[in-house]
């Protein structure tokens, strides 16, 4: 039996399905009989989909590409 | 335009192999694919519009001059990256630098039972959909919390978390293993699930 802080340590790996069949059975076994470490599985993978949702709409200005390709003429070209 | 050079079609490993060999055509087409997701990253780093800018000039500056050194062993877009994620930390370097958590301040996880008796028990947010969490007020909270990540820590967590790279290609383009990219992305999504969490039980 794993205890809380293991199951915690082991999350990234298990939420990207790369842990060993015994250790993912390990996680999973404490997973359901543990609320708290299901919550924090739960919301962490929220926290991934969250974290990229916010952050990847960010865009250049609009004139910034031309004027980017603009300083790379004037910078590049001698 | 060079008629070699279909705008479309061409993939990216025969434009930098084309830029490589001078062709400036296939240079600017990398910067029209690739600036958006440069300053993007930039601007995740540098949390200013100028500073991202200046930050996207570096680095296709940087990749012109290091054409020569592109070998095609690693994706391209692994390889801009790599460049980017330089030119930020020479930029911050050079900066004053706002306050950020000292790495021992990341958390792992381990101090999740402490958290647990000092602030009662879990919000409900994990069983919400994911529209109705995203607000304009939340996104503040998850940018303040990523702010506040160290510089290396930031980099790892967006690169993996937002740009879509593997641990692998992370651990490429920062120069870390794979099992300390796994660390440290481990720590910063604890950290910010931390804030998160926090937000939800002061609702």
């Amino acid at each position: 039996m794993i205890s809380r802080e293991q199951a915690v340590e082991m999350l990234t790996d298990y939420f990207e399905q790369r842990l060993a069949p015994d250790l993912r059975r390990a996680v999973e076994t404490h997973i359901a009989s543990n609320a708290i470490t299901k919550h924090v599985l739960e919301t962490y993978k929220k926290t991934v989909v969250l974290c990229r949702e916010s952050q990847k709409h960010r865009a250049a200005p609009a004139d910034f590409g031309p004027r980017l390709l603009a300083f790379l003429r004037e910078h590049t070209r001698a | 335009m060079n008629q070699d050079i279909d705008q479309a079609a061409t993939n990216d490993l025969d434009l930098f192999h084309a830029a490589k060999r001078g062709n400036y055509d296939a240079f600017e087409q990398i910067v029209r694919r690739y600036h958006e997701r440069v300053y993007r990253l930039a601007f995740g780093m540098m949390k200013s519009q100028s500073d991202a800018e200046e930050v996207v000039q570096d680095t296709f500056l940087n990749a012109w001059k290091s054409l020569d050194g592109f070998r095609g062993d690693a994706k391209p877009a692994t390889w801009i990256y790599r460049i980017a994620a330089n030119a930020a930390l020479m930029r911050l370097r050079g900066k004053q630098r706002k306050p950020t958590l000292s790495f021992e301040e990341v958390p792992n996880g381990a101090s999740l039972s402490g958290e647990v008796e000092l602030l009662g028990p879990p919000t409900a947010w994990s069983r919400e959909p994911l529209e109705k969490l995203l607000t304009s007020e939340l996104g503040q909270i998850i940018d303040a919390a990523v702010d506040l990540l160290p510089e290396k820590y930031r980099l790892v967590l967006l690169l993996r978390d937002v740009e879509g790279l593997s641990n692998e290609e992370v651990a490429s383009t920062v120069g870390l293993t794979v099992p300390t990219v796994k660390s440290r992305l481990h720590r910063s999504r604890m950290f910010v699930r931390e804030r998160i969490e926090e937000y939800f039980r002061k609702q």
